[in-house]
């Protein structure tokens, strides 16, 4: 009400003869936005310089549950083993179900991918052993992990320790 | 023509309200996602290997992180500074353990932690590998009393790190019947470009 009063009064004040609707009419009112929008741009300015988009991900592993003793009997028949030296040369050998295995083939990530993936799919109880070498570098065992879980099969692996006779075998590979 | 003269030209307002509306859309937004880094993260300085597939997300409260250096060394801590204060008796200390005794150490330098060569949190060592044990066991036994929540752990790695570490890390968490872990990685990046 009291703005269409204003709004009357000033039309008096300025001496124009107005007709009813008009003099009704309510005074727009403007509130000057620019500090307000300079203070939000500034915020926005901040958190979109701060946000990391490039958030890392996560390999997710579970080791089984249980005591460490525990030793688990597995088929040699189904066991693949990968082996990774010290020079980080992949090793890759199929077990026989007599205890033995066979001859051991020296692969990049991209071969050995395919290899577990051609033996995974022969074999749906396939058990991959990962074998590192202490001095191998951190970043292979991912990219290791990393090809087996792009692999389009059965993921079963364990990691066991690298022991004299697995050395023997990397040696025939070239170390 | 006094009646030109007498016309008042209105001023130029332009109406913000869409426009602010917008930006405030937007900064919400941003508000909403923003992370901040974790202090650990910007502490030791690590490079992440890549890695092609793994979807899942670096959680993001409840966290234990474990660092490891190119040095071998493993930092524990947890994103909690009443958990932290209740184990280490230091709300901003960080735990190191060096668990290969054929390598130095090499925390001991802080030239080899970050790129400033400061660490500006109190290192607390631990030279014995049973109490590094009872260490993650009360970091996790604390956030149960203190959060309500269990502990997820990750384990950030230098690319540069040896195996050997890792394993010995891994023998750790297992034998702490910490079972569940994530390694971080970064996304491998010819793999986003093929996506």
């Amino acid at each position: 009400m009291a703005s269409i009063e204003t709004a009357e009064g000033g039309g008096e004040r300025r001496g124009h003869k107005r007709k009813k609707w008009l003099a009704k009419k309510r005074i727009g009112f403007f509130i000057d936005m620019t500090p307000y929008v300079d203070v939000i741009m500034l915020l926005l300015t901040f958190f979109i310089m701060t946000t990391t988009l490039n958030q890392p991900q996560v390999m997710q592993i579970n080791l089984p549950k249980g005591d460490v003793t525990e030793v688990v009997k597995v088929d040699m028949g189904n066991v693949v083993f990968i082996r990774v030296s010290e020079k980080g040369n992949i090793g890759l050998s199929k077990g026989k179900s007599d205890g033995t295995e066979e001859q051991p083939i020296k692969v990049n990530l991209e071969q050995m991918k395919q290899y577990i993936e051609g033996w995974g799919t022969q074999n749906k109880d396939m058990i991959m052993i990962l074998k590192f070498h202490r001095k191998a570098k951190y970043d292979l065992m991912i990219s290791v992990l990393d090809e087996i879980n792009k692999a389009a099969i059965e993921k079963r692996y364990s990691f066991s320790k690298m022991e004299e006779p697995d050395l023997k075998v990397l040696e025939a590979i070239g170390g | 023509m006094p009646a030109v003269k007498k016309r008042v030209r209105p001023a130029q307002r332009i109406d913000m309200t869409p426009y602010v509306d917008v930006i405030m859309l937007i900064l919400t937004f941003f508000i909403l996602t923003a992370q901040f880094k974790a202090e650990l993260s910007e502490d030791i300085q690590v490079n992440l290997p890549n890695s092609g597939n793994d979807t899942t997300k670096l959680p993001e409260r409840n966290v234990m992180t474990l660092v490891i250096n190119r040095f071998g060394d493993i930092f524990a801590d947890v994103d909690n500074v009443k958990v932290r204060e209740d184990v280490l008796g230091d709300p901003v200390a960080l735990a190191v353990y060096h668990p290969d005794s054929t390598t130095q150490p090499g925390y001991k330098n802080p030239a080899n932690l970050n790129e400033k060569g400061e660490l500006n949190r109190p290192l607390v060592e631990f030279n014995d590998r049973e109490k590094f044990k009872k260490l993650l066991i009360d970091f996790r036994l604390s956030s149960k009393s203190n959060v309500g929540k269990d502990l997820r752990i990750v384990v950030k790695g230098d690319k540069d790190a040896d195996i050997g570490t890792v394993q010995d890390l891994m023998e750790i968490l297992k034998e702490t019947k910490n079972t569940r872990f994530a390694f971080v990685t970064d996304l491998e990046q010819d793999e986003k470009e093929n996506k």
